[in-house]
This record gives structure tokens, sequence and C-alpha cells, in this order.
């Protein structure tokens, strides 16, 4: 199983800090939600929707993904132009501003999984300041998702050639009951497995002292760059 | 009590273990998409950040919560919702105020006494609001759709859900605490859509919060029970 959407990748983009990028994302993030003046929400868009290209994420990658995204904004929007008072001039400039709003936070936040290597996730929150702790938990939760994704392919093949029908036709309780079968073996493996995980860094004294991560990037000229594009897009929804 | 907030080599792995496994189910049932205001999934996976709140703790069940589902929609090219990545962390956390509480029954009783009150207030309080609203397909003098009583509604599914459940198993009666932690997140998430995405508040619950509840409600009470059964039996039969 590919996990994530991530490759490796060429250009500006990539060769950035990885903190850069979540803190290009963090300011982009921030500057959509602060303002609902279509102006500075429409730069904020295009700059979101310009990272895609310099990213080099190409239109096959991230097809399901602006389906998905494209689908949710439609309906939203759709249903809140609907419900939404004032005049139809108002209405029509809050779905705008909506559209605005939702296509820049989708942009900005898109690329990440796509061009932060998973095993970098950890060491990327750790340079943010996040605990040595939390950074370990979401960079071992990354860690073990193909290791998880093989064991639940695994116990439906087991449950199959036990006879197990999940494609038969049922109620809905009957169909969900049919679930538990899977979902209990994987779980209690899991659970006993982490056992054996969580030893192995008690033996290894994990937490005993502030933990070293690899491949540590350098913070330098571009991303400081990077960053105050990233302020200047707040400093700018804030003054709209 | 202090142990379920210690962040131990433990708590580390079963943190991003129950990240993981969330995310893997999630990846493999978001293709069941419900009708609604947005993209809400039938996610029989909700029930492990909810597993995992109930047996150790807010913390683990948050992230269990949160990460799994950046997880689940980074997997299923879903895009990125923070209001429902928080939704779902917000599920484990509430889940996870059991143990904290013993996971008494008559710990239950009052948190669905106090949950039920709050409510009841709350819905008595917003009947003092009744305004027109000018939107297509109701006339003059319409009551909007969140004004029509839905924290009654909400009490009265929790309280009737408190009767059914009362002097049965425990693990029956956890899936009445699965079942607070699933409308006290869901709740959250969908009411945060409104500053968010700039939502009605009507769209927001009748559009998110109902199917996503309703949704998540059945999965709890049908898949929860049989899942902490068969841990409870597996620990037995492991002495521990």
């Amino acid at each position: 199983m590919q996990v994530f959407q991530y490759r490796e990748r060429t250009g500006a983009y990539a060769a950035l800090d990885e903190r850069a990028r979540v803190l290009l994302t963090a300011c982009g993030v921030l500057a959509t939600l602060v303002t609902w003046n279509p102006a500075p929400l429409a730069v904020l868009a295009v700059v979101a929707v310009a990272i895609v290209p310099l990213a080099r994420v190409s239109w096959v990658e991230i097809r399901r993904f602006v389906f998905f995204a494209g689908f949710v904004i439609t309906l939203l929007v759709f249903f809140t132009w609907l419900t939404h008072g004032g005049t139809p001039d108002e209405r029509r400039a809050h779905a705008l501003a909506q559209s605005l709003r939702m296509v820049s936070l989708v942009a900005f936040t898109a690329v990440l999984p796509f061009t932060i290597e998973p095993p970098r996730w950890g060491a990327t929150f750790r340079g943010l300041g996040v605990s040595d702790r939390l950074s370990f938990a979401v960079e071992l939760a990354v860690r073990f998702v193909p290791t998880f994704a093989e064991r639940f392919e695994r116990t439906v093949r087991a449950q199959s050639a036990r006879g197990m029908d999940l494609s038969a036709r049922s109620g809905p309780i009957r169909r969900l009951r049919k679930l538990v079968p899977i979902l209990v073996p994987v779980l209690l493996d899991v659970i006993v497995a982490g056992e054996d995980v969580a030893d192995a860094m008690d033996l290894r004294a994990f937490g005993a002292r502030p933990r070293t991560w690899s491949g540590t990037r350098r913070f330098g000229g571009r991303e400081r760059v990077v960053l105050g594009l990233g302020l200047s897009l707040v400093a700018l929804a804030i003054a709209a | 009590m202090s142990n379920v907030f210690r962040l131990d080599s433990r708590a580390i792995v079963r943190m991003a273990s129950g990240a993981a496994l969330y995310g893997v189910f999630s990846w493999v049932t978001n293709i069941l998409l419900l009708p609604s205001a947005s993209l809400i999934s039938l996610r029989p996976a909700i029930v492990i950040p909810i597993f995992f709140g109930l047996q150790w703790g807010p913390v683990v069940g948050f992230f269990a919560g949160l990460v799994g589902n950046l997880i689940g929609d980074t997997l299923t090219g879903m895009g990125f919702f923070p209001m429902w990545d928080l939704g779902n962390g917000i599920v484990g956390g509430v889940a996870g105020i059991a143990p904290l509480l013993g996971r008494s029954r008559r710990a239950l009783d009052l948190v669905v006494a106090a949950s039920v009150a709050a409510l009841v207030a709350l819905g008595l309080w917003m009947q003092r609001f009744t305004t027109a609203i000018d939107a297509p397909f109701a006339g003059p003098g319409f009551v909007p759709a969140e004004q029509v009583g839905w924290p009654f509604a909400v009490a009265a599914v929790l309280f009737v859900l408190r009767l059914a459940f009362r002097g049965r198993s425990p693990a029956a009666e956890a899936a009445v605490w699965g079942v607070f932690a699933v409308l006290v997140g869901m709740g959250t998430a969908a009411l945060l859509d409104v500053p968010y995405n700039g939502m009605k508040v009507s769209v927001a619950l009748f559009g998110e919060f109902l199917p996503a509840s309703v949704a998540n409600t059945f999965n709890t009470l049908v898949l929860l029970p049989p899942l902490i059964r068969a841990y409870e039996r597996a620990l037995i039969r492991r002495g521990r």
C-alpha cells in the first residue's frame, strides 16, 4: 500500500525546509480565517492554488482530492446561499467569499501530504517546538499505517476463507455486525503488538533524555522569505 | 487519575496505534457517503477513538480521533477539514472522561442528567429569539430551523438511550458514553463550521450535525459493546 500520496519531488518548494512549508500553510489558513472580504480572499486563493504546481504536484495526483473538495465546497456554498438572509446581492457576495475561503483553505493544506515525507513529520513538528513525545507519537502513527493496512487486509482474507461474506445483502445492523470479526482481531493484534513496541522503547530508555532527530534541515534565507510571504498574507487579510 | 495524562511510552504507542487504526479503517469506509450538506461518510471506524478513549483516557482518545481523522482523510484524498478533525478528537477525548470518573454507573447518570438539563435550558433560552428570515422557500414569519427545538431533541435522545441501557452490561453502558461523546464531538464540529465556513446554523445542524450524529450513534451502539466485550475476554485470557 502506498502511504499517503507522497513521492520525492524536485524544485524550489521541495527544497524548502518542511517547517517553512508548514508555517506558510499555517499563515495562509490564519489569513483566510480572519477575513470575509472577497478581495484579499481572492489573493489568498490565487496564492494557495499557485503553490500546487510550484510544489510539482500533478493534476493526476490531486484529481480525487479536487473532486471531493469541489463537491463539498459546492454543496456547502449552495446550502448557505439558499438559507442566507439579506438581499440577493448580499447573498451572492457571501457565496463568493465563502467559495474563495474554502478553496484557499483546502489548497493551502492539500500540498502538505504530497510533499512531506511521512517519516519527516516527527522531526518537522519537533522543529516547530512541539514536544519530543507528541512529535514521536505523530511519526509513529504515520509509520504504523502500512503495517495496520496489511493486517486489515490479511484479516479480511482470513475471515473470507472461513466463509464470511461482506458483500451479502442484509439489513444495516447485520451488515455492521459483520465488521466485528474483522475489527476485533485487528484491534487486539494492534494492542498486543503495541505492548512490544512500548517495551522496546522502554528498553532503549525512551524519554530519559531529549531525543535526537535525523536529517534536520537548516531554516535559512529562502525559508525566511517564505515565512515573510506568509506573514504578509496575514497582514493583508487583517488590514482589509 | 494522573496516569491518563502521563505521556509514557505506552501512552505514546496507544495514541499512535489508535490514530493509525482509525485512519486505516476510515480509509476503508470513507467511500460510504451519506446524503448531507457536506461530505459525511458512514464511518463504523468511529468506535476506535471512542474505544481508545474509554480504555486509556482523554489524551489517547483525543489524539486517536484527531490524528486518525487526518490520516483517514489524507489516505482517502478527501481534503482537510480542521473543524471535523477537531470534532473527531473531541469524540475520543470526551469518551476518555469515563475512565477519569471510574466508569461508574453513577458518573454516567450524572453526566447524562447534567447534559439533559443544559440542553433543556439552552432550548428554553433559544425560544426567546424568534425572528423572521428572508430566504427562498420561506415566507415572512418563518421560524428558523435552528430554533425549532433541536436541543430538546438531543436531550430526549440522550435521556431515552440512558434509560434503555440502564442496568445492562458495562459494555452496553459504555456505548451510552460513546453516544454522548459522538453528540458532543459532532455538535462542536458542526457548530464551529458556522464561523469557520460561514454556514447558517440551520445548515450546520440539519445538514451536518444530524447526519453525522445519527450515523455515528448507530455505529457506536452496534459495534462498541461487542468490541469491548471481546477486548475484556482477551484481557482475561492473557491474564492481565
